[in-house]
């Protein structure tokens, strides 16, 4: 099921998802008490988690001032730099090379309204805890709610760029219905953080 | 690339057998000189001077444009000695002919910063024949003696009586005249374009910033189709099958052209070709060296190194191993350099038409000769039947010496019938370069009781780089001469010296890059003498003005630098580093100032002293020190290519990393002018700014690197730090 | 094939072709503008850049189907009445050398002295972010500085 997500012509890529260790924290999820709904949102945390942590969000919500990119998460080339306004600096926006979809021929990623999170938002290096935390204060992020935190994680055209992301780049290790589920489950309970 | 001795001598061909020589040839075959000079409009009074008949002088440029300046300063020197009138002038690409040889290897190309230091003699007597005929013109329309007339800014003028000719109504009957067999040129003080300071605007700029100069990638012909290109995925691997049906009915596709060791698919645009050359399916059989990498090729010189068979001594003074085995105090270390592509900025292209008739070459080359003879036997045709047209050049740093892509070029417009342009992409020409190879230098160095040395013995593995620009071949087992530059014949007094040379054999193609054999053995040289002044416990800066002390030439250099950097004077927390050459026939000392912020390097300043004898166009030679400097910074920081199963991994400029504008840092440059001869430029910028670095970077941090790139070693500016 | 219509350099344009096709090439190779160049075909060089509706686009990655409607500003079309002023500083400062990637430079500058009209040594540092392989970068700089002075 995790190979689902995999574009095509980067099955080679997929194999070397940590799948095992994947297949084990979900099933170990779903071995849990399904009557303690706060265990059972944190276990789907820590399954949106490992979504918020991939390359395919991280690198875009970068605390300093420079994204990083691709699947090793190196810092963007270029010499990319936020701006004032999360879209870069003058001559250097995000659109000056990326467009509203991917340019495959070219390894140039897209999709609309390219950006980079808030700094507010920013998660790098952060912990699932820490992440979660940054994640619900409605002082970082844009004076979301959980419902319109769920809704702009699952219907935002950016985000939803994580599950095509083009050649050569891996999606996140959730599908997306799995992150809608996760993510249903945690609101569920009150959008519960980790330690 | 040449020893002092040899270049006095060319000095002296140069000015005198080969230059009549040429002279002469250009008189008695006007037409073989001027077949292909359709530019050359008016009459020819030689094969480097026309004149129209309103006053307009057509100056024909031997070399190829590519950021050097040449055809200002080439066609200013002619110029100048003709007494044009400088607005009246225009400049032409040469055809590739006879006439515009290098006056001593007979072999038209641009490189290894020989443009003016090798033409200068023969220009000059070029101009100044000319000039001496059309006095003599105008000395027949006027009845007075020659030596009553003066030539100046387009006119000859009659100072007696005032009347004055100008060039355009002399210029058919001056094409009668004897050609003087020694014209006078003018001395020094009476230079009106070039020398003394002088820099002329150059002619190539405003096209150049109005997009409207024409490189090879620019050219456009009549019925003209485009071509892309895949070579195998390992180097030297060739086609097993191409699957033509693959591509069928993709649109604009005209055909596919199978190379042996690489795929290209003419279509109607580029693009095209491009889309097509992705979906074509093409089995390959792999290269001779198979799956090698950077591990086997370690390997490869080690081995070299500890083996006593492929040796060639390329110097030897006094007796260096004998001193080395009864030293006292023996330094020992190894320098390495690494594998470099060239990448300039316009990738490899070339357009060719090749029909019935002949074969037409518009192409960005430094190799005008070489593409002329390679096309001749890739399609069997007579060298006079090649016409080379040549472009501005986006870059050559050596590369384009060689003809292979104009080679592709020929054979895709054999294929299609039609005009061809061949365009490489990055990746192509990352990926598919001749590299300038990986140096493996080992020095011993004995340090006598004075603390300088007393003996110094290079072993030095490298690949040959010169093989493939060579018109003569060059063995395995012999010394490759530009491969040991600046381990040899150095200026440093030192009593026993010796350097021995093993050509190692490999699986990836060698060649030159800017800088030649000067850029890997400065670092190896100059961070010897940097670790050698500090095992003897004195300065760097007056290690080396011993070590120069009969060279009044250099000391002047490196004394200047010295001042302009304000050695032993850095502010608090700052740190300079120096190295010197003697390369191209130039002298350069460079000072790099730099202090250490948050373990990373902020490189604050270089100074470059040039001595080149002469500086004809003042600007222009600071653009090229200090666009050297840059150059230089790339190799040092940044710049390499590694390998993996039998290809390089760096495929685009996010691999092969350059410096951008953040890293340069302010540049100081100045020249001195004593030493005798016209020496080279283009190549010297870059020469000591790997060993200025590393030797700053062990003042400011007492960890010596031998082995370049820095970064690899973990050395980071504070702008790479943040990419690294 | 698709049909995509842009203004040009102030004049219509239409082009009938893939919708894949790099602006680039439609530039260079159908609309016969070459001032634009082809570096690295990846975004990473800057000598492709050009204007898109007044931003800086390095055309080379930047496909035909993002630029319908749009209007696309080359070197060829920069200024309208002869040249720029980083034109005419970049003749000044006599900053090319090979000078392939010049127009890609001064594309980059014109975007950002548009919108910062006083640019600091760290904001030109930060926006001009283009490869030189000859290394003009110095001299780019201070004909950028003296474009911007009064």
């Amino acid at each position: 099921m995790f190979a689902r997500g995999c574009h095509v012509g980067v099955g080679r890529l997929c194999l070397t998802l940590p799948v095992a260790a994947i297949v084990a924290m979900v099933s170990g999820a779903a071995a849990q008490d399904a009557k303690d709904p706060r265990s059972v949102a944190l276990a789907a945390y820590d399954r949106i988690a490992t979504v918020l942590q991939s390359p395919r969000c991280i690198n875009c919500h970068p605390r300093g001032d420079r994204p990083t990119q691709a699947d090793d998460r190196h810092v963007h080339g270029m010499n990319v730099q936020r701006g004032a306004d999360n879209t870069g600096v003058a001559a250097m926006r995000c659109s000056t090379c990326h467009q509203a979809h991917n340019n495959d021929l070219a390894g140039v990623p897209g999709a609309p309204h390219w950006h980079l999170a808030p700094r507010s938002m920013g998660w790098a290096g952060l912990s699932k805890g820490e992440q979660c935390r940054v994640l619900l204060d409605p002082r970082n992020n844009g004076g979301r709610g959980v419902p319109e935190l769920v809704a702009h994680m699952t219907g935002d055209a950016l985000v939803l760029w994580a599950w095509s992301p083009g050649r050569g780049r891996m999606p996140p290790p959730l599908s997306i219905e799995e992150m809608k589920i996760a993510l249903e489950q945690w609101a569920a309970a009150g959008a519960p953080c980790p330690e | 690339m040449l020893a002092e001795s040899q270049l006095s001598r060319r000095d002296v061909i140069n000015g005198l057998a080969a230059g009549a020589v040429v002279l002469v040839a250009g008189r008695l075959a006007p037409t073989q000189v001027f077949a292909q000079a359709a530019a050359a409009a008016g009459t020819a009074l030689n094969a480097w001077v026309a004149i129209a008949p309103d006053g307009i002088v057509t100056l024909q440029c031997a070399h190829s444009e590519m950021g050097q300046g040449i055809m200002t300063t080439f066609a200013a020197i002619i110029a100048d000695e003709l007494e044009a009138d400088w607005s009246k002038c225009e400049v032409v690409f040469s055809p590739v002919a006879p006439a515009y040889r290098h006056p001593v290897y007979n072999w038209q190309f641009t490189g290894n910063a020989e443009s003016i230091r090798s033409y200068h003699a023969l220009i000059r007597k070029m101009g100044a024949a000319a000039r001496e005929m059309l006095i003599a013109a105008a000395a027949d329309r006027m009845r007075v003696p020659p030596s009553d007339l003066a030539a100046r800014e387009g006119s000859v003028r009659h100072p007696g009586s005032g009347r004055t000719l100008g060039y355009g109504e002399l210029a058919a009957a001056a094409a009668g005249k004897p050609v003087p067999a020694e014209p006078r040129v003018k001395p020094e003080s009476e230079w009106r374009l070039v020398g003394g300071g002088r820099s002329l605007p150059r002619r190539d700029i405003p096209a150049k910033v109005e997009g409207s100069a024409i490189f090879g990638i620019d050219v456009k012909v009549p019925g003209m189709v485009y071509a892309a290109i895949a070579s195998a995925p390992t180097l030297g691997g060739k086609i097993a099958n191409v699957d033509r049906a693959s591509v069928a009915g993709t649109a604009g596709v005209l055909a596919v052209v199978p190379l042996d060791y690489a795929v290209a698919v003419v279509a109607e645009h580029y693009w095209q070709a491009r889309l097509a050359l992705e979906k074509l399916k093409v089995t390959w059989q792999p290269g001779p060296g198979g799956s090698f990498d950077d591990a086997n090729l370690a390997a490869m010189y080690a081995a070299a190194f500890a083996s006593d068979a492929g040796w060639a001594t390329a110097e030897a003074h006094g007796d260096a191993p004998v001193t080395l085995s009864s030293a006292q105090r023996v330094i020992e270390a190894e320098y390495r350099s690494p594998w470099l592509s060239h990448a300039p900025m316009e990738p490899m292209n070339a357009t060719v038409s090749v029909t019935s008739d002949g074969v037409t070459v518009w192409a960005p080359t430094q190799g005008m000769q070489m593409t002329q003879i390679v096309l001749a036997k890739v399609l069997n045709v007579a060298p006079e039947k090649i016409t080379v047209h040549r472009t501005f050049l986006g870059g050559g740093f050596g590369r384009r010496l060689l003809a292979d892509f104009v080679a592709q070029a020929a054979l895709c417009s054999k294929a299609a019938g039609r005009p061809v342009k061949l365009i490489w992409s990055r990746e192509e020409d990352i990926g598919r370069d001749w590299y300038r190879p990986a140096f493996l230098d080992h020095a011993r160095a004995a340090l006598g009781p004075d603390g300088l040395p007393a003996a110094i013995h290079h072993r030095l593995v490298a690949p040959s780089i010169l093989a493939p620009v060579s018109p003569v071949p060059v063995e395995p087992g012999t010394v490759d001469g530009l491969a040991v530059e600046s381990l040899v014949e150095h200026p440093y007094k030192i009593a026993n010296r010796r350097t021995d040379y093993h050509m190692l054999q490999v699986p990836i193609p060698t060649m030159v890059l800017r800088t030649t054999g000067h850029g890997p053995n400065n670092f190896a040289l100059e961070s010897l003498i940097d670790e050698l002044a500090h095992a003897a416990g004195q300065d760097p800066y007056q290690y080396r003005r011993r070590l120069l002390a009969e060279n009044a030439a250099a000391l002047a250099v490196v004394d200047r630098a010295a001042a302009l950097a304000g050695w032993g004077k850095a502010e608090a927390g700052r740190v300079h580093g120096m190295a010197f050459a003697d390369c191209f026939g130039s002298y350069l000392c460079q000072v790099a100032e730099l202090s250490v912020i948050d373990g990373a390097i902020k490189l604050h300043k270089m100074v470059s002293v040039c001595d080149p004898g002469r500086v004809l166009d003042r600007v222009n030679a600071t653009s090229l020190i200090e666009g050297g400097v840059v150059w230089g910074l790339s190799a040092a920081l940044y710049s390499a290519v590694t390998f993996a199963n039998g290809h390089v991994r760096e495929r685009n400029f996010d691999g092969f990393r350059v410096v951008t504008l953040p890293d340069t840092p302010e540049l100081v440059t100045d020249f001195l002018q004593n030493r005798p001869a016209i020496g080279g430029l283009g190549e010297v910028g870059p020469v000591c700014v790997p060993a200025a670095l590393a030797n700053a970077v062990f003042a400011a941090t007492g960890r010596r690197v031998r082995s370049l790139p820095l970064a690899r070693e973990g050395v980071f500016t504070i702008y790479g730090k943040t990419f690294s | 094939m698709a049909k995509f219509t842009f203004t040009l350099n102030g004049a219509p344009a239409t082009v009938d072709i893939d919708p894949s096709t790099p602006l680039l090439w439609v530039l260079r190779d159908h609309l016969g503008l070459t001032g634009t160049k082809f570096g690295c075909g990846a975004a990473q060089c800057g000598a492709c850049t050009v204007h898109v509706d007044g931003e800086a686009v390095r055309s080379c990655v930047y496909t035909i189907d993002s630029v319908e409607g749009a209007a696309v500003t080359t070197i060829e079309g920069l200024s309208k009445d002869g040249l720029h002023r980083l034109q005419k500083a970049w003749i000044e400062h006599q900053v090319p050398q090979c000078g392939y990637c010049q127009p890609g430079f001064i594309m980059a500058a014109a975007a950002l002295i548009a919108q910062q009209p006083k640019p600091s040594d760290a904001d030109i540092e930060a926006s001009i972010t283009n490869i030189c392989r000859c290394g003009t970068y110095a001299r780019i700089k201070q004909a950028i500085r003296s474009a911007v002075m009064p």
